[in-house]
């Protein structure tokens, strides 16, 4: 019976020990996946937070340079408007400038025209050697005061009272010279021919004065260069002008340059 | 019925040893024992994977993806349900401390031929468990 109890409670004991393994090996058994599963949710979790992150910072950075690439747009949309607006620009700069280059050339080849006639102008006039009232103006003051006394008190007055007034462009006055048209509206105001003063005068002479197809003596002539000169004939009948030249005053032949029209003048 | 399956445990009279209560209660507890730690570990197994899911959403719920979340949900799930292995335990447990207890009853009967009959009963339940066999 004792034989019997001790085996009883061995086995009784053997099942309290392969009970308490059964739980040992059921509690690993189960905790291994449990560990397992826990691990990989929070290691996957883990890292798919942080691509997370870096998808976000990654969406942030493409933000920016989205921005970054709208703001530059709009500079380039701006840098292209301006850009069109200097090419424009330098369009109407380039024509203004063709067209400035061209009026220069013209007024240049004008200039030279101008410089040529006035140079021929001058040889013409410093080669005059023919007239015969340089030899003696006082013969010619006599016979045309004579015939028009008048007209010879102008004449003298040119050529003895102003024929040592200087050249001057634009002048009006003994004193500060005379160019040829202003010459001709002084002497024409100071012997009241004309009734507008030698300033304005001397710019509207032609429209002063009655135009007429062939000049008597003491009329004006008005030549292409803007020279004015009055109108003569000496004792030979032969026409000559005298008037305010760059050299002087001076009597020349009356085609020494190209005529444009005549001025009556109508002498008392 | 029973006259005719060998491996009947009721016909088997082969290695029988006397038997107290005591010792049949101290199976029953034993089996008790096991049921309750069975039935801790299963909920405990459900309850961790619950608060796994909890503590998870709660640290990284707000940057989550509902896929993420898919996926954290059937980890956790997994964990829960390797509480039905411990369920798994605890059924035959069960089945075998009623079976004890009926032969507990029974070992008080007045009759010889009955009470040898459930000792043998149990001493071949207690050789299974002790053994394995």
């Amino acid at each position: 019976m004792s034989t019997s109890s001790e085996s009883t409670n061995s086995l009784l004991e053997q099942v309290q020990a392969r009970e308490r393994k059964a739980r040992q090996t059921a509690f690993l058994l189960t905790m291994i996946p449990v560990i397992v599963a826990v691990l990989l949710i929070w290691y996957t979790t883990s890292q798919i937070k942080q691509m997370n992150d870096q998808v976000q910072a990654s969406k942030d950075d493409l933000t920016d340079a989205n921005t970054q690439l709208t703001n530059a747009k709009v500079q380039i949309k701006v840098y292209q408007d301006q850009l069109g607006q200097a090419q424009n620009s330098l369009g109407t700069l380039k024509s203004q400038q063709a067209g400035t280059s061209k009026r220069l050339s013209d007024l240049q080849n004008q200039y030279d025209g101008l410089r040529q006639q006035y140079d021929n102008l001058i040889n013409s006039m410093r080669n005059i050697r023919s007239f015969s009232y340089q030899r003696d103006p006082l013969l010619a003051l006599k016979v045309i005061g004579s015939q028009h006394p008048s007209q010879g008190e102008v004449l003298t007055d040119m050529v003895v009272d102003l024929k040592n007034a200087p050249w001057k462009l634009g002048g009006i006055s003994p004193q500060e010279g005379f160019d040829s048209a202003g010459m001709a509206a002084f002497v024409l105001q100071k012997y009241k021919l004309i009734s507008q003063p030698a300033s304005a005068a001397r710019n509207t002479l032609p429209q002063l004065l009655k135009q007429e197809s062939q000049p008597k003596a003491g009329d004006v002539v008005f030549y292409e260069l803007g020279y004015t000169m009055f109108y003569y004939l000496d004792d030979k009948g032969d026409p000559f002008v005298v008037g305010m030249t760059p050299l002087g005053v001076l009597a020349l032949k009356p085609d020494f340059a190209k005529v444009i029209s005549y001025g009556q003048v109508d002498y008392p | 019925m029973q006259n005719t399956t060998p491996a009947d445990p009721v016909n088997k009279t082969e290695n029988t040893q006397d038997i107290t209560e005591k010792e049949v209660d101290f199976l029953i507890d034993c089996q008790r024992q096991a049921i309750r730690y069975y039935l801790r570990f299963a909920i405990g197994l459900a309850g961790a994977g619950a608060i796994l899911l909890v503590v998870i959403f709660s640290i990284f719920g707000g940057t989550l993806t509902d896929s993420l979340k898919s996926l954290v949900g059937i980890g956790c799930g997994f964990i829960s349900s390797l509480s039905a292995l411990q369920i798994k335990e605890i059924t035959p447990r069960t089945q075998s401390m009623r079976v004890l207890a009926l032969c507990k009853i029974h070992m008080n009967s007045p009759d010889e031929a009955v009470r040898k009959k459930y000792q043998d009963l149990v001493w071949q339940s207690l050789q299974k468990m002790a053994l394995g066999n």
